[in-house]
C-alpha cells in the first residue's frame, strides 16, 4: 500500500526517487572516470602538455647525459661535447613529436613517422675523434649506438610491434569510427545523468525541497567514488611495471597519471562539496520547517 | 503526527553519501580483485611486446 507522506509523495515514489539517485550517482562517477579515460586515448592537448612536462624533460636529460658518459667512457669520445649539442629545447621538441606520433595512433589507428633526434652535430664530433684515432670501435657503430640512446630515452617502442599492430588492428575494424564513438560516450553518460536528475524531480515534484536531499546524495557519492577512482589512479602512476620495462617511459606515464589524477581529484572534491552543500541546505530546511510545525 | 515529522530510526543525514557511494566501491573493489591480477598480467606482457628495455 502506497502510504502518503506530508508533501504528497508516496512511499513508491520516494524508493523510485531513491532508485533513481544512486544510478545518478553510478553514471555521474562512472562518466567522469570515462572522461578521463577518452581523455587519456584521445586528448591532443593533454598529450602535448605531458609532452613539455619540464620534470619529465629535466629526468630525460639526466639520464641521457649519464648515458653519454658511460658511452664515452667505453667509446673513447668527448662527453661534454656531445652533452653539448643535447638541449631541453631539442628534447622538448623531440617529445612533441612523439605526442604527436601517439595521438595519431591513438585517434586515427595510424602510426605516423616515428620521431628521430637529429644526429648531424654528433655525428661531427664522433668523426673528429675518429680522425684523432681516440675512438675504441667504428664511428657508424658509436653514432648510431649514441642515437639509439638518446632516442630509447624518449620514445623506448618497438617500432615493428607498432606499425605491425596498428596495421592488424585497422584491418580488422574501423578504428576512426571507433573512437569517434568512444569521444561521444562522457556526452551519452552526461544525458542519462541529466535523465536521472529529471525522473527525481519529477517523483518530488510536490514537495520540491526532498529532492535537494536525492540531489546532494548522489552529487557526493559520486565525489566519492570519483575521489576512490583518483586514488587509483595514483595507484597505477606508482605501479612499478613500466618502471621495471622502461624508466623513460615510465616517466611519462608518471606525468600523464599525475595530471589525469589532479583533474579527477579537483571534480571528485568539488561534487562532494557540492552534495554536502545541498544536503546542509536540505537540514536547515526542514529544521526550520520542523520547528515551525512545533509552535 | 505525519509521517515526515515522526523521529527516524534510519541512516543519519550525513552517512547517506556515503552509504550510496560503499555498494558502488564494493562493485569496484570486487572487479579489481577478481580480475586485477589477469589485467595486470596482460598489460605485463602487451608492455614487454611493445617497449624496449
Amino acid at each position: 500500500m502506497n502510504r502518503i507522506t506530508t508533501g504528497g509523495t508516496t512511499k513508491t515514489e520516494r524508493v523510485c526517487a531513491w532508485i533513481a539517485a544512486f544510478l545518478l550517482a553510478v553514471f555521474l562517477s562512472v562518466t567522469i572516470l570515462g572522461t578521463v579515460a577518452v581523455q587519456m586515448i584521445t586528448s591532443a592537448g593533454l598529450h602535448l602538455n605531458v609532452a613539455a612536462d619540464a620534470g619529465m624533460i629535466e629526468k630525460q636529460y639526466r639520464e641521457i647525459c649519464e648515458n653519454i658518459d658511460v658511452m664515452a667512457g667505453e667509446y673513447g669520445f668527448s662527453a661534454e661535447n656531445v652533452k653539448v649539442t643535447v638541449t631541453r629545447e631539442e628534447l622538448k621538441e623531440m617529445n612533441r613529436k612523439s605526442a604527436e606520433f601517439w595521438t595519431g595512433l591513438l585517434t586515427k589507428g595510424e602510426a605516423g613517422t616515428i620521431p628521430r633526434w637529429n644526429i648531424v652535430a654528433i655525428q661531427n664530433i664522433i668523426y673528429t675523434a675518429a680522425e684523432e684515432k681516440t675512438l675504441t670501435e667504428d664511428a657508424q657503430t658509436v653514432i648510431g649506438d649514441v642515437r639509439e640512446m638518446i632516442e630509447n630515452t624518449v620514445f623506448p617502442l618497438r617500432e615493428t610491434t607498432i606499425t605491425f599492430g596498428s596495421k592488424m588492428a585497422k584491418d580488422m575494424a574501423d578504428i576512426r569510427g571507433i573512437i569517434q564513438s568512444v569521444r561521444q560516450l562522457p556526452l551519452l553518460g552526461a544525458l542519462v545523468c541529466l535523465a536521472c536528475a529529471g525522473v527525481i524531480a519529477l517523483l518530488l515534484a510536490k514537495e520540491i525541497f526532498q529532492s535537494l536531499k536525492y540531489y546532494g546524495t548522489a552529487l557526493a557519492a559520486g565525489g566519492i567514488v570519483t575521489l576512490a577512482g583518483c586514488i587509483g589512479l595514483l595507484v597505477l602512476r606508482s605501479d612499478g611495471m613500466l618502471q621495471e620495462a622502461n624508466a623513460g617511459l615510465a616517466g611519462e606515464f608518471h606525468a600523464l597519471f599525475g595530471k589525469l589524477a589532479l583533474g579527477c581529484g579537483i571534480v571528485g572534491t568539488l561534487l562532494v562539496i557540492a552534495g554536502y552543500l545541498l544536503l546542509y541546505f536540505f537540514s536547515r530546511k526542514k529544521n526550520s520547517e520542523t520547528a515551525e510545525s512545533e509552535t | 503526527m505525519s509521517t515526515e515529522n515522526k523521529k527516524r530510526s534510519g541512516i543519519s543525514l550525513w552517512l547517506l553519501p556515503i552509504a550510496t557511494a560503499a555498494p558502488i566501491l564494493a562493485a569496484a573493489a570486487f572487479g579489481v580483485i577478481r580480475f586485477g591480477p589477469k589485467i595486470h598480467k596482460l598489460l605485463n606482457i602487451l608492455i614487454k611486446l611493445v617497449v624496449k628495455a
